[in-house]
């Protein structure tokens, strides 16, 4: 295993330059997909904090039967909770964000009708919920946020796409410039593997120094990625946190360090896969 | 050792007929000259042994066994039990005479342990022990011949394969590589050497092949060039 080890070595130092442009083109992917994979992490944390949030809000008429609108709303398929908020509990709502709605009312009365807050299971059905609530009899009006959270969740959704496309043309360039990078190293040791197949040299062990290159590359890869990203995000991180605190951005390491041990993980592997065939095809031009 | 049926090889990219309906037996621990022109087949008779390439028709067994029997992981076996020596000697320019004998027990899997004695002993057996560390240029080419040869006995095959191993020496040189590969057949290994050098042909006499044109023209038990 030390030969195998030290010709991998060998064979990195005398093809520096492809070496280096194979570790360049894997740090740079590695390091999108970590940053893809994070974002993707908190764009999904998120939706889900938006999905949570959404609310259908019916304001009744006066006299309305609040009692039987509550149990007809609630028998929808699609609500998840449902309840009733008196006209009073929206002033106290409303004078605890607004102190001077109090003194409004006092002049005026109370303007806020009774309300009916509906929570819905999947962000898709509050269309639906709010045009079924619309015709009962009692609503005067209906209220909801879909029309901002569904662009929100479609415009996410594409940058996460976006994303992953990205990340899978690099990871497909990157497997390629370690199949070049092997074949360099390949060609520079002709010599010696003709002369190793003609004395009985196994495929394995002729293999073996470039599988370990592809690995040493991977991991390089990996940790110089993982050394720049961990951070900056978490740098970041804490700057998004200050600046929209209302956003549940991801920084426990116990989240992010799992996320981030994976990009060597999979450096390693795409070196791996990238030697194999690499060295295999050659292996069968030979014989 | 080597047994022939009716083999016939094209190369199909030039469709060349390289060896035309060849049928011989050679038996173990014999010393054989293949003879020919160049272009008469010897190389590709040797490629064949090696299973570098494969028979178009007819069937050839090595050590009792079809060459289609030596797949995948066994043709590295089978490479194991042959000892190949080549007009050039393919020695590795950065490794020193010993250094190029051990790495052929390197690559087979001999433990480290066993490198000293073996190495040293097929370094004496040509005649090299004296030079082991000396880079192949600092050799003269019948001194990297030798050192070839040691590296493909140091691993005791059963059978040593020479590919016109005198063709790029003279005279002198080319006998001493003659009487080592005899040294080599006197240890009990099978030799078979492809040759156009008649004088070494008519001077160490042995069982002679010649091929013509791809045919075995004749099988001369008691050797002779007849071309």
């Amino acid at each position: 295993m030390i030969y195998h080890f030290r010709q991998a070595l060998l064979a990195m130092r005398g093809n520096l330059t492809a070496t280096l442009a194979t570790l360049g083109t894997m740090t740079l992917t590695l390091l999108m997909l970590g940053f893809v994979v994070l974002l993707t992490q908190n764009v999904g944390r998120t939706l889900s904090q938006l999905e949570s949030q959404v609310e259908v809000a019916a304001f009744l008429r006066g006299g309305a039967d609040t009692a039987g609108l509550l149990a007809q709303v609630r028998a929808l398929p699609q609500v998840r909770e449902a309840t009733l908020i008196s006209r009073e509990q929206v002033l106290d709502e409303m004078t605890r964000d607004y102190p001077y709605a109090r003194d409004a009312a006092q002049l005026t009365g109370n303007p806020f009708p009774d309300t009916l807050r509906m929570k819905v299971a999947r962000v898709q059905d509050s269309t639906v919920v709010a045009a079924s609530v619309s015709r009962l009899s009692g609503v005067q009006d209906v209220e909801y946020g879909a029309g901002y959270v569904d662009q929100t969740v479609r415009t996410l959704s594409a940058v996460r796409g976006a994303g992953y496309v990205l990340v899978g043309l690099l990871l497909f360039g990157t497997l390629l410039n370690i199949l070049n990078a092997v074949r360099v190293a390949i060609y520079a040791r002709r010599n010696e593997i003709s002369v190793m197949r003609l004395l009985g040299a196994t495929r394995g062990f002729i293999r073996m120094p470039h599988l370990i290159e592809g690995v040493l590359l991977g991991l390089l890869a990996g940790g110089v990625s993982v050394g720049l990203l961990a951070p900056a995000y978490f740098q970041l991180a804490a700057r998004v946190q200050a600046l929209v605190p209302v956003l549940p951005i991801i920084s426990d390491p116990h989240v992010v360090w799992p996320i981030l041990a994976g990009m060597p993980l999979l450096g390693v592997l795409v070196g791996l896969v990238g030697s194999f065939f690499a060295t295999g095809r050659y292996l069968r031009e030979l014989e | 050792m080597i047994l022939l049926k009716s083999v016939s090889l094209e190369y199909p990219i030039t469709r060349t007929l390289a060896l035309d309906d060849v049928s011989l037996h050679i038996q173990k621990g014999e010393f054989v000259y293949l003879v020919g022109h160049s272009g008469a087949g010897k190389s590709s008779f040797m490629n064949l042994v090696i299973k570098r390439t494969l028979p178009t028709r007819g069937t050839v067994q090595v050590s009792g066994e079809p060459l289609s029997a030596y797949r995948g992981r066994r043709t590295a076996v089978l490479r194991r039990r042959i000892g190949m020596v080549f007009q050039e000697n393919l020695l590795l320019e950065h490794l020193n005479a010993y250094d190029n004998v051990a790495f052929a027990l390197r690559v087979t899997g001999v433990p480290q342990r066993e490198w000293g004695n073996r190495v040293t002993a097929a370094l004496r057996t040509v005649g090299m022990e004296h030079k082991k560390y000396a880079l192949p240029m600092q050799l003269s080419q019948g001194e990297q011949q030798r050192v070839a040869i040691a590296r493909a006995v140091v691993g005791d095959p059963p059978l040593l394969l020479a590919d016109e191993p005198t063709g790029n020496l003279d005279p002198e040189n080319s006998r001493e590589v003659l009487k080592v590969l005899q040294q080599v057949n006197l240890r009990g290994t099978t030799v078979l050497v492809a040759t156009h050098a008649r004088d070494l042909v008519e001077s160490f006499r042995h069982r002679t092949l010649t091929l013509r044109r791809g045919r075995l023209v004749r099988d001369d038990p008691y050797g002779g060039y007849a071309l």
